[in-house]
């Protein structure tokens, strides 16, 4: 069995620490509407001697130093904010509920510039330079655990890491603690940060564009493409049952429900193999959803500008939608490449069928196939029901599907 | 044996599979015999240099064990974890088809951590090489559950979840929920953790290491001792089991997790999440505190956990009312992989009908009001026990398991 | 080394160490509250104190007092403490 359970569920908040700032439900589909990017040379560490230089950073203004965050590191803080403005769209500040809310935060390289910062404290003076402070942050539930001290969440809290996905994952194991009973709401937060070390080491594996041919430029897609760029930010959503939202007649933004979560068998690092059936999604998966493909306007890609993955991801979806041809977006160009970016993700999904606002794929002027249908003018009609596609290495596969709330007229209730 | 036991739907999850590295040696029988025996097995550590530090001992799997564990250029997580899990699997004897479809979750907190601490020493003094470079690859601890779901060609759903010290026991708790929700029939949880000089180095600047062997719920303890390995349990449903003719090891009755939001590393003096974990576990199990006999306990030997952990049991079964053990008094504290080590400790222990002791309890804590079996292994016939985790940031998860004879 | 010095020292280690802002380190008098009731340092803020003590002065705290805490209930304890092990106090 590899398709999910229908499980539906509501999403009631957004939240987003961003490149573009701190908000939820508006300031996403502001971005998505602007659809200017983020990317821009990196000023928050030096990147000379480096062939790549740009990013997409959350400004220093978004993470102001306060007396309640004293301790918490950057990305501690880009949490506890994207996911306090989730909370709060959600109608749940100060409530009974909060307390039995279940947390999720799906990372692929967690608070790492903490680690190392650690470990420096040693190298440069022994013993005696640790910092017994910075030690919780090595653990990657950190984020997760100060997030809860913040808001007050004490249901399930789990800490996900994945790379690529883990915005994704995190949705879907939100979901699953709802359908299993654990917790009345869940949080789910996909999050990475930008730091030296992790932008150093992939410019020498090679990982982020230029890789010595070209531009230095976010292009998924585009027969262009080579490599990534990458961005950071934490995007949160709450997740609760349609029933649940509607007693506490929470404002419910979108359906969500998992259509497809499973690993395939990859070395790590690498993609999964383009080989007949490996990564086609299968007709189970549409059938347990109770979704034909061909009800699928658009679906958000994890496409980053990395040749291998695009091209997997669209021969994974080519196969899966058979003759349908959805129109195909991506969120990348705005807002740089991150292991959680998954969960942004999501939460434009949910704008997407509330406003019809889809990114335009502007950058792309060689599509690397003829035969499927990029977003490259405003979307009519708009979509309601959007697929959420994630494909990372390592052969982790995930894709949920968003709806407009089922009874909404023209969007969000 | 009692009816109110058995769930009768067919979901109910099941334990086929049982693996294990510890410091004691590779597979189950190796830990079972050192924990029976009441080993403790701590001892200086010799994987990084640990002068200049005040506690330099722990349970570390020792070279010789180590060369038997497979391909030498893996991260060692990756070692321990695949001949965990290749013991599990070969003991239920699972099939191509059915890890195709099968989940997996492994817990963890460091990864491959030691081989990239290398690395990143030898980049600081200038002289790092690309075969160090190459451990950055297996960094995460979602590469070492990649790493092994390619190993074994497991296709279903994976996840690697950090909780701290609760990591492994978190994971054996959702697989168990994606099988009772009918999203999959098998899945591999557990965890792996290897000693690093991070979290060496962190848990002597915290103060939370004892000199000493650990000696948790003693009246003089002074803290944890370290320790590393791997544990992997297959879950079934119940249904999926029968129906394939698998052994039926133990049943895994209930689950129960929550979260303290209190403190980064300190536990609420009331205890009151690790309290809720527990009580959600035994509602879930559908069984009362009068039905737990033994609780396999977080018991790390500090002074803050073991009085914040008498304080829930207390609270949950009464005081005295439960007989208790700290397995991390024979092996120390293995990080994320506790959780599923001390799951498979209590399984055997149901099986074997012997609690494993606390070691190096000469002088129990008498402000900890329960029989925490010093020394000595006890005989005691058992339909079911609970086994604890209580992690970093106020993580909590609670486990129930059951003697297979009760599943039904 | 005068109480002067060491207070000094503390306000910055305050900083440095467990990230009190500067304005409110320097503005700490010799008998405010460092822990719950005032400041609100913790034992994990304490416990990195106790490093930064053992680097700045040479001090080292006795790991088996229970109450080791009650050293850090405000500047003017910590700073006697210090020049106790110094042996600038009789």
């Amino acid at each position: 069995m590899a398709a999910l359970p229908a499980y539906r569920a509501v999403i009631t908040g957004i939240g987003c620490t961003s490149p573009f700032g701190v908000g939820g439900y508006t300031l996403v589909a502001d971005v998505l509407q602007a659809n200017t990017t983020a990317i821009r040379p990196i000023t928050g560490f030096p990147t000379d001697g480096l062939s790549s230089c740009l990013g997409a950073e959350v400004p220093a203004a978004c993470l102001p130093v306060t007396e309640e965050g004293r301790r918490w590191s950057r990305l501690s803080q880009m949490t506890v904010l994207a996911c306090r403005q989730a909370v709060a769209e959600a109608g749940l500040c100060g409530s009974d509920t909060l307390s039995q809310a279940g947390l999720v935060v799906g990372s692929e390289f967690g608070d790492t510039r903490s680690t190392e910062a650690f470990s420096l404290g040693f190298l440069r003076k022994g013993p005696l330079g640790l910092s017994p402070l910075l030690f919780p942050s090595t653990v990657m539930n950190t984020m997760a655990s100060t997030t809860s001290m913040a808001l007050g969440i004490k249901g399930p809290m789990l800490t996900l890491n994945q790379a690529g996905v883990a915005g994704e994952l995190a949705v879907v194991r939100a979901l699953a603690l709802l359908h299993a009973g654990r917790a009345p709401v869940v949080i789910a937060c996909g999050v990475d940060e930008l730091f030296p070390l992790l932008y150093a080491t992939l410019v020498q594996l090679q990982v982020l564009s230029p890789r010595g041919c070209g531009e230095e430029a976010c292009r998924p897609f585009d027969q262009r493409h080579n490599g990534l760029v990458l961005g950071e930010g934490a995007t949160a959503v709450v997740i609760e049952s349609p029933a649940h939202a509607r007693a506490r007649e929470a404002p419910i933004l979108a359906e969500v429900q998992s259509l497809w979560w499973r690993g395939i068998p990859t070395p790590p690092g690498r993609y999964p193999a383009l080989r007949q059936g490996r990564l086609q999604m299968l007709p189970q998966a549409w059938r347990g959803a109770g979704v034909c493909p061909e009800d699928i306007g658009l679906a958000y890609l994890s496409g980053c500008g990395d040749p291998q993955h695009d091209a997997l991801e669209l021969a994974c979806l080519a196969a899966a939608f058979e003759t349908h041809r959805p129109l195909l977006t991506s969120v990348t160009h705005l807002t740089g490449d991150y292991g959680g970016l998954g969960a942004f993700r999501v939460a434009a999904a949910a704008v997407t069928v509330g406003t019809g606002i889809a990114p335009i794929l502007d950058y792309l002027c060689q599509p690397m196939r003829a035969d499927v249908r990029f977003v490259v003018q405003p979307v009519a009609p708009p979509p309601t029901v959007v697929l959420v596609h994630g494909l990372a290495r390592g052969g982790m596969h995930a894709a949920l599907l968003v709806e407009r709330p089922q009874g909404a007229d023209d969007g969000v209730e | 044996m009692s009816q109110r036991y058995a769930r009768r739907d067919d979901r109910r999850v099941v334990v086929t599979g049982l693996g294990v590295v510890s410091p004691y040696g590779r597979g189950c029988p190796a830990y079972w015999h050192g924990l029976s025996q009441g080993c403790c097995i701590l001892g200086p550590l010799s994987l990084f240099p640990t002068e200049g530090f005040r506690s330099g001992i722990g349970g570390e799997v020792s070279a010789a064990i180590t060369r038997t564990l497979g391909r030498a250029h893996r991260s060692r997580a990756t070692r321990f974890l695949v001949a965990a899990a290749e013991e599990a699997v070969g003991h239920a004897g699972l099939g191509a088809a059915e890890l195709a479809a099968a989940a997996v979750s492994i817990g963890g907190a460091g990864g491959g951590m030691l081989e990239v601490e290398a690395w990143y020493w030898a980049r600081y003094h200038q002289h790092e090489n690309k075969r160090q470079r190459a451990a950055l690859r297996s960094m995460t601890p979602a590469a070492q559950t990649d790493a092994l779901a390619c190993q074994l060609r497991i296709g279903g759903p994976r996840e690697s979840p950090i909780l701290a010290c609760s990591s492994s026991a978190a994971a054996i708790a959702t697989v168990a929920d994606l099988i009772e929700t009918g999203v999959v029939d098998v899945g591999l949880a557990g965890g792996v953790d290897t000693l690093t000089r991070l979290c060496f180095m962190g848990f002597n600047a915290l103060k939370l290491l004892d000199t000493q062997s650990c000696r948790p719920f003693a009246h003089d303890r002074r803290g944890m001792s370290l320790g590393e390995g791997a544990a992997v349990l297959v879950l079934e449903s119940w249904r999926h089991a029968t129906a394939r003719g698998a052994p039926i090891r133990a049943g895994v009755a209930g689950c129960g997790i929550s979260s303290d939001a209190f403190h980064p590393t300190a536990p609420p003096t009331d205890a009151e999440g690790a309290v809720r974990a527990m009580r959600e576990a035994l509602a879930r199990a559908h069984l009362t505190p009068a039905d737990i006999v033994y609780v396999n306990a977080h018991g790390t030997g500090t002074v803050q956990n073991d009085r914040a952990e008498a304080v829930a049991l207390e609270a949950v079964f009464g005081a005295g009312k439960v007989l208790v053990s700290a397995t991390k008094s024979l092996i120390g504290h293995t990080m994320g992989a506790a959780g599923a080590l001390e799951a498979v400790a209590t399984i055997l222990a149901l099986e074997t009908g012997l609690l494993p002791p606390t070691a190096n309890l000469w002088e129990p804590d008498p402000a900890i009001p329960f029989d925490c079996i010093p020394h000595a292994a006890r005989p005691c016939s058992l339909d079911c026990a609970m086994s604890n985790s209580f992690g970093f940031g106020g993580q909590n998860v609670s486990l129930i398991v059951l003697h297979p004879d009760v599943v039904g | 080394m005068t109480q002067e010095e060491v207070v000094a020292s503390l306000k910055r280690l305050l900083s440095e160490r467990v990230r009190v802002p500067v304005v409110r380190a320097q503005a700490l008098e010799l008998d405010t509250s460092l822990l719950k009731d005032g400041l609100g340092l913790d034992s994990l803020d304490c416990v990195e104190l106790t490093l930064g003590l053992e680097d700045e002065f040479g001090l080292v705290f006795d790991d088996s007092e229970e109450d080791w805490m009650h050293h850090f209930s405000c500047l003017g304890t910590l700073s006697q403490l210090v020049l106790l092990a110094k042996g600038e106090l009789a």
